[in-house]
């Protein structure tokens, strides 16, 4: 009460007019900022995720570069030379029970780990995405039934299919990319899906069917890009599932062939000679580790960074 | 909740039958049929061992006979271990691995759930810290790694258990399990640390806080009973993840159960083993999730709203 009347008794001479104040007006508290832009910076300050990002670009420096510079191949044995401890005679990780390169093998072995993950990645968002972006802005009994076809193969036990299909096909790299492409693509579906499923009730794809664009136009230019950020962090907590599926492929015998080299190989080749040769099983084992652990803590750090709203 | 349960049964059904077919196909693809060997047996032997094992008949009246034999549970012989048969496979080996599966999915929800819950009520602090640190390393590091570092450390440099003899003591059990436990193990405390992040600031816990409830009867009865919601549905991969798990596990420490049966049917191609266990598991994987279903369905009242809106 007593400062509305106050207010109401203000003198008019109380007040004077300054005019506009242009520092003010163009004054600038946050420097304009796209949503990359943004979680950018926030990934920046995670520090575990900015280690985990900047080893993954050293382990594709190592492993596709690296093999040329060590001095051996992958394949060439050397039978008066095996199991070799790390250091002797110029092998820097020793050699396995052929006298292999032990070195040379991982970082060989890595370009074929990280090559089955952007391989199930690249499947993953142009399958997965593609479908689930379809079913999603399709909508009504179309969107229904492409679920339901989802929904009974996430009910089969994939990895049994993925065992069977490499014992049908034979065990070779490029089988393996194929029955991960026939696998990897359903999270990714489903997850693409609900987002064009929100996203195509928003104005702006009202606004881009009022001028015209094609079903296609909307989904490619319009839908999928806007879902980018959970696309991203699907992607790469897939990667480090799609190695794991090729070691333990190759571990139980159906990954890569002789004389080409996996992590998974090297492990169970490893397994055997533990009790004299311990470190053959232990670098693929610490190189699996790494590998998969800096990709899920990258995949972590991206959903924080990427959706904020998540972030605790 | 009777219609939830009968269209989950269907769909269930129809995976089962989808992944049988499946099989089926695959078996008849694989070049050189299942008695093609390195060494060359005489034409007469192969025909009368295809006409012995049915093989003989064209492909829709095998297919109609294998699905009849399914039904009646029946997975058919082994070629390759005459006078076997899948069944009797399974009533060997299974119980091996369904006491190593089990034991590990009770270590993980032990460890897991209060891991998840402590560190939740201590956000941020170090033994939240320390516990996300371990709980993503152990959803990186796969089992049959975690096996031969264990078995390295434990067994061959400090001795304190053995490597191998399944059977012979009960300290032969620790190392599998707590290899095939690690990755449910961290799963668990990763999703119960954010849903009952999620529970903890609702508006009802502090209801119970003020009516007086003490600490532990506020986590025990109304945060608990909440955040546990997700580990139900993740039991359904996790059964398959150990299942899985079981495969190179067995391997590793020469134990006699159904997955390192399951690896030799394959390295062998020992093909109606292989095409039976598969379905076998199948079908034990589509019965686990339909349970966890069920389970939820009654847990949450809120899940009967979307199975009648179909």
């Amino acid at each position: 009460m007593m400062t509305e009347h106050n207010v109401t008794n203000f003198p008019s001479d109380a007040f004077q007019y300054v005019g506009p104040i242009p520092e003010a007006q163009n004054l600038i508290v946050r420097a304009p900022t796209t949503y990359w832009a943004d979680a950018w910076r926030r990934l920046k300050k995670n520090f575990l995720a900015m280690a985990s990002f900047y080893t993954i670009i050293v382990l594709l420096l190592l492993t596709f570069v690296g093999p040329f510079f060590t001095g051996h191949t992958y394949y060439s044995q050397n039978l008066d030379q095996t199991n070799l401890a790390p250091g002797q005679q110029g092998h820097l990780f020793g050699t396995d029970h052929l006298g292999r390169d032990e070195l040379t093998r991982l970082l060989y072995g890595g370009r074929t780990s990280l090559e089955v993950g952007i391989v199930a990645s690249v499947i993953s968002i142009g399958v997965g995405a593609l479908y689930g972006g379809i079913s999603g802005l399709a909508g009504g009994r179309v969107d229904n039934y492409m679920m339901r076809v989802v929904d009974i193969i996430y009910g089969i036990p994939l990895q049994l299919v993925v065992i069977l299909l490499m014992v049908v096909m034979g065990s070779s790299l490029w089988n393996i990319f194929i029955a991960l492409g026939l696998v990897y693509w359903l999270g990714m579906a489903r997850i693409v899906r609900g987002q064009v499923l929100s996203l195509k009730e928003q104005e702006f794809v009202l606004a881009a069917r009022m001028v015209g664009s094609s079903q296609w136009r909307l989904l490619l230019r319009h839908l999928i890009p806007n879902t980018m950020g959970p696309i991203i962090v699907t992607l790469t907590l897939g990667i480090p599932q799609a190695i794991f599926t090729e070691a333990w492929l190759s571990f139980i015998g159906l990954g890569v062939q002789a004389p080409a080299a996996s992590w998974g190989v090297m492990a169970s080749e490893g397994v055997g000679g533990m009790t004299s040769y311990p470190w053959q099983t232990l670098f693929p084992a610490l190189a699996i580790s790494i590998t998969m652990l800096a990709f899920n803590f990258l995949g972590d750090g991206l959903r924080d960074a990427l959706d904020p709203r998540l972030r605790r | 909740m009777a219609r939830y349960i009968l269209q989950r049964f269907f769909s269930a059904l129809i995976a089962l039958w989808v992944l049988i077919t499946i099989t089926f196909i695959m078996m008849h693809a694989v070049p050189g049929g299942p008695f093609a060997t390195e060494k060359a047996v005489p034409e007469a032997i192969l025909r009368n061992l295809e006409q012995k094992y049915g093989l003989d008949q064209p492909l829709p009246k095998q297919y109609i006979r294998y699905l009849g034999n399914v039904i009646r549970l029946d997975l058919g012989p082994s070629y390759k271990f005459k006078g076997q048969t899948v069944n009797d496979f399974i009533r060997r080996e299974f119980p091996v691995s369904a006491e190593i599966g089990i034991l590990s999915i009770i270590l993980s929800l032990l460890v897991g759930i209060p891991a998840g819950v402590i560190s939740a009520f201590r956000q941020n602090k170090w033994q939240d810290n320390a516990a996300m640190f371990v709980a993503i390393i152990g959803v990186s590091v796969p089992s049959f790694i975690v096996a031969p570092l264990l078995m390295y450390v434990l067994a061959l440099k400090l001795h304190w258990l053995p490597a191998a003899m399944w059977g012979m003591t009960w300290k032969q059990a620790v190392m599998p399990v707590i290899s095939l436990a690690l990755l449910p193990l961290a799963t668990f405390a990763r999703l119960m640390r954010s849903s009952t992040l999620d529970v903890i600031s609702q508006d009802y816990i502090k209801t119970a806080r003020s009516k007086g409830l003490s600490e532990l009867q506020v986590v025990w009865r109304h945060v608990m009973k909440n955040a546990i919601m997700p580990v139900v549905t993740y039991l359904g991969p996790l059964i398959a993840g150990i299942l899985t798990g079981t495969f190179v596990i067995e391997q590793i420490f020469a134990i006699p159960g159904l997955g390192r049966e399951y690896v030799w049917s394959v390295t062998n191609r020992d093909y109606t083993v292989l095409l039976g266990l598969t379905i076998f598991y199948g079908a034990f994987l589509l019965m686990m999730n339909l349970l966890v279903d069920i389970v939820y369905g009654f847990l949450d009242p809120r899940i009967q709203l979307t199975g009648h809106k179909e």
